[in-house]
């Protein structure tokens, strides 16, 4: 360092400076050169991660309407309220108004307005005036998000068959559950830019999956009727306080479903406050034995299989007939009755005569063919498939008790459907409940036609077991309150004692009853079941009224001209006993 | 005629140079503001401000030339004191951002004094030793260098502002070296310096510096907070590769993920949006700055001139390197602007005058007025 003087001094360590300079050059271009060429895409993936986001697009759920396009289940647009508690002000004062105006808890929304969070719901779907109201009072770390709302505008009309959606839009029960699949449509997708703040920026890619809306869905079921029904139901359910319900009518010659109503019952749009009891759907899940209301299927199968003819008269044992070590009783002693006359006045022991002379097998596989011990496979969960033993299982004694409606258990559709056949010229129909499914633009996507599933019975038959009926709902026979002035009714009746411990109870019964109008030409056939009326039981006075009040509001909405005259059958009645 | 000769005179690659810095600078506080311009309806651009500031420091600059360094020498111990006043009395009427405070309001303008100091220690380190060059061989020598930077750093240490106050430390050691101090004395001060690293650490450095150095060697163990910083700068840079995202086109900084992005890491920006090769042409910029500092140094006709085209270079360098390190992962955060590309108008001046302060050497050495 001798050079050092004030003339050239240092040009070396000058120098040595500048080598440093180059140095630090080096080193940082090389560490670039490493972060951008060798570890870009480590980078790129990473910024990726950071802003690149995929959000979901929520298709349109399809809407549920009735066999003329009436909506039954709808979307509305609604808001719902959320917090970003990192921006609220007062959390006092914030609760406060919330719980003025939503009517929740005050002391919930303090805790969640308080959480350590940036986003908690405060209230989700409230309607659009409700939200109008929280915004004018400009609560900071308040915010709003558009959702969309199921809702059923006619209320507890039809709820069992349409079910509901939960929070997220979910099917969660009746046909909203059953056919997610068609009226939830397919979820879309878009890659958008969120800033550092998760706002969505711009659209830096035009990578979009549309969301495909959910198709809607017509039923078969036409509202008016399905009123009528219910309102029916709804002031027996009243009066004679069963523990449940219920009632199903249809168009025997096609098997479309018109209606369909339970009693308890809910409101959908406010699921949340029922009971699960109340939003079963018990025509189609729960069983019970039907008793004399399966007599015409029996009798049906002796008389196709030419084993009685219909003018044969039995010898009744005067109301008394030991078989198999147990004695048989008629509800009244009768002598001589003709085939008819044993559905009529539904005598338990002309119709064990009858099913002795058919035989067990035969009227086994006839009950198959009528569908019991079978699901009707209409688009609900949770239909039963009712108890009907195989032949193999029956003891001595079913060869009596199966056709009079004892040790089998049916669904009120399962009943309705196997006794429409008789309706039906004897042509078993399958029951269904959706018309057609149209897509978003009204294109039909699917359409379902009648189904027959099988002829069980010759057209013949089918006409004397008309016969028998229509004299079951005249003076003298059992359904007698069933009958309408202006239409001839075919219907039996059906008093079936409840199964308790292991015995028939004599204090618990189903009242049903099943029929269809007009006789010679059916438009519908409809059965009414009530499990455990208090009071009165008989299918024929709790149930049959029911019958004739629905049978002749549809009759007359559907404009169904009334028959000009009736034919008496005074006859009968001389031929009763009691 | 005067004005004529000057102009003939100048070094017109160091302008050049200078020129293209801030240009890519405007732009890039253009890219890294536009969306809080958009934001704001053009309320706030800081483009445009940049401008007004360029501007003020080209008068500066004119100034400068024409007062003439060497007359700048004779006040430098004036230029001493004024600055250390200033530094005190940020501490009285300063304003306080980022929990630090450097600024005085004056009125419209926001000065940041300790921007100021660098080049006063410049200034003064190079009177000093130009003037005692006869006693290089003294440790005296070095000692009151020493004294001399050790009030302004102190103080700006004090406010707390690590970025700065660090960049003394290169523009000292850089000074005294080509000043002639003994190798033996040199690395003495350097042994006593290490020795008093663990009594910077817990005497001297806030908890929250202390973290900062941490979080250097592991960004991931603050990655939201004090590591956020690194980890993003060092996101936008590497994703930018070989060419870029393209100016206005850079997703880290259009989107808000890098932080103090027309400030502190506008070269991040620059990474990212102008790629490997951006940032390596803005490198040859700086290296062909600081060569051209070394080379007027080297030129000068007088020592006092090469002590302070030394000073002036080594501290462009100790900037470039302190913030494009930090930028890129191998250098602490420190809040410290990268000079001429940086948003902010008492860097842009200390810039601008540190070019003056060349020039004048460089014209002065053939052409004096």
């Amino acid at each position: 360092m001798k050079g050092c003087n004030t003339k050239n001094y240092c040009t070396l360590r000058i120098y040595l400076v500048t080598a440093f300079l180059g140095v630090c050059f080096v080193i940082v271009i090389a560490r670039l050169y490493y972060l951008q060429t060798l570890k870009q895409e480590n980078f790129i993936e990473l910024a990726n991660y950071q802003h690149i986001a995929k959000t979901k697009i929520h298709p349109k759920r399809g809407e549920i309407r009735d066999r003329s396009g009436k909506a039954l289940a709808v979307n509305v647009e609604v808001e719902s309220v959320f917090a970003d508690p990192r921006y609220v002000e007062d959390p006092h004062l914030c609760a406060y108004h919330l719980t003025r105006i939503l009517g929740v808890e005050e002391k919930d929304t303090f805790e969640k307005l308080t959480r350590k969070k940036s986003f908690v719901w405060i209230k989700r779907k409230i309607d659009l005036d409700v939200a109008e109201q929280i915004k004018a009072l400009n609560l900071s770390g308040i915010g709003f998000r558009k959702e969309v709302k199921r809702v059923y505008p006619n209320g507890r009309l039809l709820s069992h068959v349409l079910g509901f959606t939960g929070i997220d839009g979910e099917g969660l029960e009746g046909m909203e559950m059953s056919m997610d699949g068609v009226l939830s449509g397919e979820t879309g997708w878009r890659i958008v830019s969120k800033d550092a703040r998760r706002r969505e920026v711009w659209h830096c890619m035009p990578l979009e999956k549309p969301a495909v809306n959910g198709h809607n869905i017509e039923l078969t079921i036409d509202s008016m009727i399905q009123y009528i029904a219910e309102s029916e139901l709804e002031a027996a359910y009243n009066e004679r306080k069963p523990i449940w319900a219920g009632i199903i009518v249809m168009r025997p010659k096609t098997g479309e479903i018109l209606a369909m109503a339970t009693r308890p019952t809910y409101d959908p749009n406010n699921f949340q406050y029922s009971e699960t009891d109340e939003r079963r759907n018990r025509v189609i899940t729960d069983i019970f034995e039907p008793g004399s209301i399966f007599k015409p299927l029996s009798c049906a199968a002796a008389l196709n299989e030419g084993v009685v003819r219909f003018d044969d008269v039995f010898y009744c044992e005067r109301g008394a007939y030991r078989v198999a070590r147990h004695t048989l009783h008629d509800s009244h002693p009768y002598e001589y009755l003709s085939f008819p006359e044993i559905i009529a006045v539904s005598s338990n022991i002309g119709t064990a005569k009858i099913s002795m002379n058919l035989g067990g097998e035969k009227l086994y596989r006839y009950l198959s063919d009528f569908g019991l011990g079978q699901v009707s496979d209409i688009p609900l969960l949770g239909e039963a498939k009712g108890i009907f033993h195989h032949i193999d299982r029956w003891s001595k004694l079913s060869i009596v008790c199966v056709p009079m409606g004892q040790e089998v258990s049916v669904s009120a559709l399962q009943m309705l459907k196997g006794f429409s056949a008789l309706a039906n010229n004897g042509l078993l129909m399958k029951p269904y409940l959706i018309k057609r499914i149209i897509d978003e633009h009204g294109n039909v996507v699917q359409s379902f036609e009648p189904e027959p599933i099988k002829q069980v019975v010759t057209p013949k038959t089918a006409k004397m077991i008309n016969e028998a009926l229509k004299m079951a709902v005249r003076k003298g026979g059992t359904g007698i309150h069933a009958d309408i002035p202006e239409y001839t009714v075919a219907g039996k009746t059906g008093t079936a004692q409840k199964a308790e411990n292991g015995r028939y109870s004599h204090t618990k019964f189903v009242g049903s009853f099943v029929g269809y109008v007009p006789a010679d030409d059916p438009e519908l056939s409809i059965i009414v079941v009530m499990d455990q009326p208090k009071g009165q039981y008989y299918g024929g006075v709790v149930s049959a009224p029911v019958f004739r009040e629905v049978a002749r509001k549809v009759l007359k909405y559907l404009e169904i001209l009334p028959e000009p005259e009736r034919i008496p059958l005074t006859q009968i009645n001389n031929k009763m006993g009691g | 005629m005067k004005k004529i000769g000057l102009i003939s005179h100048l070094n017109y690659p160091l302008l050049s140079v200078t020129v293209l810095l801030i240009t890519v600078g405007l732009a890039f506080i253009y890219s890294a503001s536009y969306q809080i311009t958009i934001e704001t309806n053009a309320q706030i651009n800081y483009s445009s401000k940049q401008v007004v500031w360029s501007v003020i420091g080209i008068i500066c600059f004119v100034a400068i030339l024409l007062y003439g360094y060497d007359r700048i020498m004779k006040l430098s111990y004036l230029i001493y004191i004024a600055n250390i006043l200033l530094l005190i009395l940020v501490f009285v009427i300063g304003a306080t951002r980022y929990g630090s405070q450097r600024w005085i309001q004056v009125g419209g303008l926001v000065l940041q004094p300790s921007e100021f100091a660098k080049i006063t220690i410049i200034i003064t380190l190079s009177k000093y030793l130009s003037m005692n060059l006869q006693n290089y061989r003294s440790i005296w020598f070095l000692l009151k260098a020493m004294i001399l930077t050790f009030f302004p750093m102190v103080l700006i240490l004090r406010q707390p502002d690590l970025g700065t106050s660090l960049v003394f430390i290169p523009i000292f050691f850089t000074m005294v070296f080509v000043a002639g101090t003994p190798l033996k004395h040199l690395l003495l001060l350097i042994g006593t310096g290490i020795t008093a690293v663990p009594f910077f650490w817990f005497f001297l450095l806030k908890d929250y510096q202390k973290n900062r150095i941490r979080v250097f060697w592991d960004p991931n163990l603050d990655p939201a907070g004090l590591g956020y910083q690194a980890i993003q700068s060092k996101i936008a840079v590497g994703s930018g590769g070989l060419f870029g995202k393209g100016w206005l086109h850079g997703t880290q900084n259009q989107l808000n993920f890098l932080p103090k992005r027309y400030t502190d890491f506008i070269f991040s920006v620059i990474g990212e949006e102008w790629g490997f090769l951006g940032v390596s042409f803005v490198l040859l910029l700086y290296f062909l700055l600081i060569i051209i500092g070394i080379y007027i140094a080297s030129k000068s006709k007088d020592s006092f001139g090469k002590l302070l085209a030394c000073g002036i270079s080594v501290m462009i360098l100790a900037h470039v390197i302190i913030n494009v390190g930090m930028t890129i992962g191998i250098m602490p955060i420190t809040g410290l602007p990268l000079l001429f590309l940086s948003y902010g108008g008492s860097s842009m001046l200390t810039a601008i005058i540190s070019v003056a302060l060349l020039e004048s050497i460089w014209v002065k050495r053939k052409y004096d007025y």
